[in-house]
C-alpha cells in the first residue's frame, strides 16, 4: 500500500536586511544661502585700516532618491499578499514627493505574479498589516523629508500551479515628484542664482543616473516541498504456517513500514506522520520505532506515540537533504 | 545757530568719509566658484570654474572662494592680513588654502586665536585633547610677509564644501 500525501507547508520568510551607506547625508536645505566675508588689515605708514568684501549664493535643490531592496521572499503557489520588502531614502535635501510603478522584469525564466500593488509599510514590519496604506498617486505618502527613510512593499498574488523553483523578479520604480503637488520634479533647464534643481541619482535596474529616479529588484521564488510516504507491509508471524511462506492468517503479525521522503526546495515544517490502525487488527505494544531506536507509546518527549487507535510520529523539520525517517510498528491480525 | 550747529557737523562727517575713500589703499573682492567638467574643442574634459551663483551647488559639492585684493593708493602698505571665517554650513577642505607670500593660519575657537594646523588642538566629547582637523577650523587667516606696492596686489584662496 502506497501512499502519497502533499502537505502544504508554511514558510518562514527570510528577510535580509541589508542596510546600504548612503554616501552622504542630505545635507544643508536647498534655498540656503552661503555667504563669505573676507576682511583685509593693513597698514599705510603708521595708520591702520581695513577693507571688506562678501560674496553669496544659493544652494540648489539637490535631488537623490535612492530605492534599496531588503530582501526576497520565497512563495507558494496560490498565496495571497506575498511582500517583497524596499525602503526608499530621500537623500536630496529638499522635501519631495515620489510616484511609485512596480512590474517585472522581463526574462524568459521570469514568472508573472497577480493583483501588483504598492504599499506604504507605515509599521514598519516589512509584512503587509492593517495600517500600510495602499500606493495610487504621489500624494498617497505625502511629503518626504530630507533623509527620511520609507519602507514599501510591492504585494503580490501567486498564481496556481507553478513549478517548484520558478522566480518572479519585480523592479519598484520611484520618480521624484514636487512637494505638495502631483507635478514631476523638473530639471532646471539653465544655471540661475536662485535654487535650480539638479538630478544627482544613481543608476538603478530601470533606469540612468541623473534622471531624477531610482529602481531596484526583488525577486519571489516559488519554494514548495512535497512529502512522500511510502508505506510497505511484510508478515513477520503467522500462527498457522510452519514453513516460509506466511499468509495474513487470524493471529499473523504485520509490520509495516513508512519510508518518509521530502523534495522540493522549500522546508517541510513541523513534520508529523499519523497512521490509524485499519479495523480487523490492532496494535502490538511497544513496536513503534524509528530508525530503528525504538519509541515509547506514550505522549511523552519522544515523538512517538499510540492514541486513539493511531500512531503518530513527529519528525520536525525536514527537507530535500534530510536523511529518509522510517518508521516501523507491528499489529496483530484479528 | 542750531542749524548752523548742524550743518557744520555733517561737513565734518563728511569730510571724514571722503577722507577715508582717498585714503583707502586697499581694495577687496571675494569670489565663489565651483569647478566644472566641460569638453574642450578636442573633445577632452578639462575642469573649468564658473561663478557659485551661476552653477549647480548642492550639499557635498566643493566651492572654492578667493580674495583677491589691490592697492590702489599710491604708497605701499604693509601688515597685510587677510581674514576669512569658514562660511557657514561649509566645512575647510584640508589643505586648500593658499597664496603667494603668505603665512598661514587658523582658527578653531571663533577666531579668538590662531595657529598653523600642527598646533591646534581641540577636546573631544570626553574632554580628551586631540589635534584638530580641518571641520574643526572656524577662521582662515593669511598674514601677507611682504609690503605690498601702489597697483599690486594678490590673491589668497581655500576650499570648503558644502554640508
Amino acid at each position: 500500500m502506497i501512499r502519497q500525501i502533499k502537505i502544504l507547508i508554511f514558510l518562514l520568510i527570510f528577510t535580509c536586511f541589508s542596510f546600504q551607506k548612503l554616501s552622504h547625508a542630505a545635507g544643508v536645505t536647498s534655498g540656503t544661502v552661503i555667504k563669505n566675508a573676507a576682511k583685509v588689515i593693513y597698514s599705510i605708514g603708521n595708520k591702520k585700516d581695513q577693507a571688506i568684501a562678501e560674496t553669496s549664493f544659493v544652494v540648489d535643490n539637490k535631488v537623490i532618491v535612492v530605492v534599496t531592496s531588503l530582501g526576497n521572499t520565497t512563495v507558494l503557489p496560490n498565496d495571497k499578499n506575498q511582500v517583497l520588502l524596499f525602503s526608499l531614502t530621500n537623500a536630496g535635501n529638499t522635501p519631495q514627493r515620489y510616484k511609485l510603478e512596480a512590474g517585472p522584469v522581463f526574462s524568459p525564466e521570469n514568472v508573472e505574479m497577480t493583483n501588483i500593488r504598492i504599499y506604504l509599510d507605515k509599521d514598519n514590519s516589512g509584512t503587509l498589516t492593517a495600517g500600510d496604506i495602499l500606493y495610487s498617486d504621489p500624494s498617497s505618502f505625502g511629503d518626504i523629508k530630507p533623509d527620511e527613510t520609507i519602507k514599501l512593499l510591492i504585494v503580490a498574488d501567486v498564481p496556481q500551479d507553478l513549478e517548484d523553483g520558478k522566480t518572479s523578479t519585480y523592479y519598484l520604480l520611484a520618480t521624484t515628484v514636487d512637494a505638495g503637488t502631483t507635478n514631476i520634479t523638473q530639471q532646471s533647464a539653465t544655471n540661475t542664482a536662485g535654487v535650480d534643481v539638479v538630478f544627482a541619482d544613481p543608476a538603478g535596474v530601470n533606469d540612468t543616473e541623473r534622471d531624477g529616479k531610482h529602481s531596484a529588484s526583488g525577486v519571489f521564488t516559488v519554494g514548495s516541498a512535497t512529502v512522500y510516504i511510502k508505506k510497505d507491509a511484510e508478515i513477520t508471524y503467522d500462527p498457522l504456517s510452519t514453513g516460509q511462506i506466511k499468509k495474513p492468517n487470524s493471529g499473523a503479525i504485520l509490520r509495516y513500514t513508512l519510508t518518509v521522503t521530502v523534495t522540493g526546495s522549500a522546508v517541510a515544517k513541523d513534520v508529523t506522520i499519523k497512521d490509524t490502525i485499519p479495523d480487523g487488527s490492532e496494535y502490538v505494544r511497544n513496536t513503534l520505532t524509528l530508525n530503528a531506536n525504538p519509541l515509547t507509546d506514550d505522549v511523552d518527549t519522544d515523538g512517538g506515540s499510540f492514541k486513539d487507535g493511531a500512531i503518530e510520529v513527529k519528525l520536525g523539520d525536514l527537507s530535500k537533504s534530510s536523511p529518509k525517517q522510517v518508521i516501523t510498528f507491528d499489529v496483530k491480525l484479528n | 545757530m542750531l542749524i548752523k550747529r548742524i550743518l557744520s557737523v555733517l561737513l565734518v562727517i563728511v569730510f571724514a568719509l571722503v577722507g577715508s575713500v582717498y585714503a583707502a589703499g586697499v581694495e577687496v573682492k571675494s569670489v565663489a566658484e565651483v569647478e566644472v567638467k566641460v569638453k574642450n574643442e578636442k573633445g577632452e574634459f578639462e575642469a573649468k570654474r564658473i561663478e557659485a551663483a551661476k552653477a549647480n551647488v548642492g550639499p557635498g559639492d566643493e566651492v572654492i572662494f578667493s580674495n583677491y585684493y589691490v592697492n590702489n593708493g599710491d604708497q605701499p602698505v604693509t601688515d597685510v592680513v587677510i581674514l576669512n571665517p569658514v562660511p557657514m554650513h561649509t566645512v575647510y577642505v584640508e589643505k586648500t588654502a593658499g597664496g603667494d607670500f603668505t603665512k598661514i593660519e587658523f582658527s578653531v575657537d571663533g577666531g579668538k586665536t590662531f595657529d598653523v594646523p600642527e598646533n591646534l588642538k581641540v577636546k573631544d566629547k570626553k574632554g580628551r585633547e586631540r589635534i584638530a582637523k580641518a571641520e574643526d577650523y572656524t577662521h582662515i587667516r593669511w598674514i601677507v610677509t611682504k609690503p605690498v606696492p601702489p597697483k599690486e596686489g594678490g590673491v589668497v584662496y581655500f576650499r570648503a564644501k558644502i554640508k
